[in-house]
């Protein structure tokens, strides 16, 4: 679909630009523009009480603004409503209310009438940006002594962990292990379980969910979780990075999502957003 | 989930929203006014509502973005939506 300043017939889907977003009508004629609420400026909220599906005539629906028609390509044509029909569907929802920003908008209005199918591009596509923004979260915490191995996913790294003979590497795999499935939980909504795990020939876990970086140094663990590649390292050998205040230790990430890190600490079982404050 | 909690994930989603620094995570409160404070474009606004709706499991079924002066109002109402 493109949008053009184009001469309209009736039925034709139409939008005029306000700010970031767009607002939506079906074209009827010049006298009759029919719309889900008048275009939301300053003054029209002012005046305009609960908002409902209404016609106007085009300069009001205009406001001042280029109106746009839809051109829709050869698949949208046949999957189009015919004209008649969008235009008895929008005048049919005269008077209509229960406005929404985000399910029951202008757009979605429109579409109804011309394809027979609410939705909004717009709310669409501020979903997308949200479930494709960069994730980079980092979670630290002071590492307790005796940590057991219940609940320790999957069976084979548990047994790896409660091999290691050392029982203060024991203790730290044992946590950190337990970090990351609680980090898992949260970033990604993901059980230990259902994240794919496996071992490469490296010796390496990895996840088919998400990645992951695991360090522990100075009695303090640290676990990233991201969707891109990451490294997360602790203490003086690790690098440009950003020094925790308490304990003091510095922390150092790589990868793509890096600049989006958010740091997290982790004390009996609680998650506290870590801001500048509690940096050097 | 406690409000605490719940203001923490709506920090996170601010930051996400790109909503001024990192600063925020330190200075935003339930008083902090979305508009005034933090200077959200509607575009932000419309990021945080679906945000939270994917982060809380949630639906703004019965609002609009005017409905939320502050983050506070935001708590209160996924407050009101998990209970």
């Amino acid at each position: 679909m493109k949008w053009e300043p184009a001469a309209c017939q009736p039925g034709d889907m139409i939008r005029i630009r306000l700010g970031s977003f767009y607002h939506y009508g079906i074209f009827v004629s010049e006298d009759e523009v029919i719309a889900f609420g008048l275009p939301p400026t300053a003054e029209n909220r002012e005046k305009e009480g609960e908002v409902k599906v209404l016609a106007t005539d085009i300069d009001v629906f205009a406001c001042g603004r280029i109106v746009e028609t839809a051109v829709l390509d050869r698949g949208e044509q046949k999957r189009r409503l015919p004209r008649e029909e969008t235009v008895a569907r929008a005048r049919a929802r005269l008077g209509e209310g229960g406005y929404n920003i985000l399910h029951n908008n202008c757009e979605h209005f429109v579409n109804a009438c011309v394809f027979g199918q609410a939705r909004c591009e717009q709310e669409e596509d501020v979903r997308r940006r949200w479930l494709n923004r960069p994730v980079c979260d980092i979670y630290l915490a002071v590492i307790p002594e005796g940590v057991d191995d219940a609940g320790i996913y999957p069976p084979r790294r548990k047994s790896e962990i409660n091999a290691i003979a050392s029982e203060r590497l024991r203790n730290e795999a044992r946590f950190l292990w337990k970090l990351l499935a609680a980090a898992a939980k949260r970033s990604f909504r993901t059980d230990l379980e259902n994240a794919e795990l496996k071992r490469k020939l490296g010796g390496k876990w990895v996840s088919g969910k998400f990645f992951f970086s695991l360090c522990a140094e100075n009695g303090v663990a640290a676990v990233a979780v991201s969707n891109a590649d990451v490294t997360v390292s602790l203490g003086d050998e690790a690098g440009a990075g950003r020094t925790l205040k308490s304990p003091r230790i510095t922390v150092a990430v790589s990868g793509k999502n890096a600049a989006a890190a958010k740091y997290f600490r982790v004390r009996d079982g609680a998650v506290t957003l870590m801001g500048d404050a509690n940096f050097e | 989930m406690k409000r605490n909690e719940i203001l923490d994930k709506l920090k996170e989603i601010l930051l996400s929203a790109d909503a001024g620094s990192s600063a925020v995570i330190d200075s935003v409160t339930e008083d902090t006014h979305l508009l005034n404070d933090l200077g959200l474009s509607s575009v932000n606004m419309l990021y945080l509502m679906i945000a939270t709706e994917e982060v809380f499991q949630i639906r703004f079924d019965d609002v609009g973005v005017g409905e939320f002066p502050t983050v506070g109002d935001v708590v209160s109402y996924i407050e009101g939506k998990l209970s």
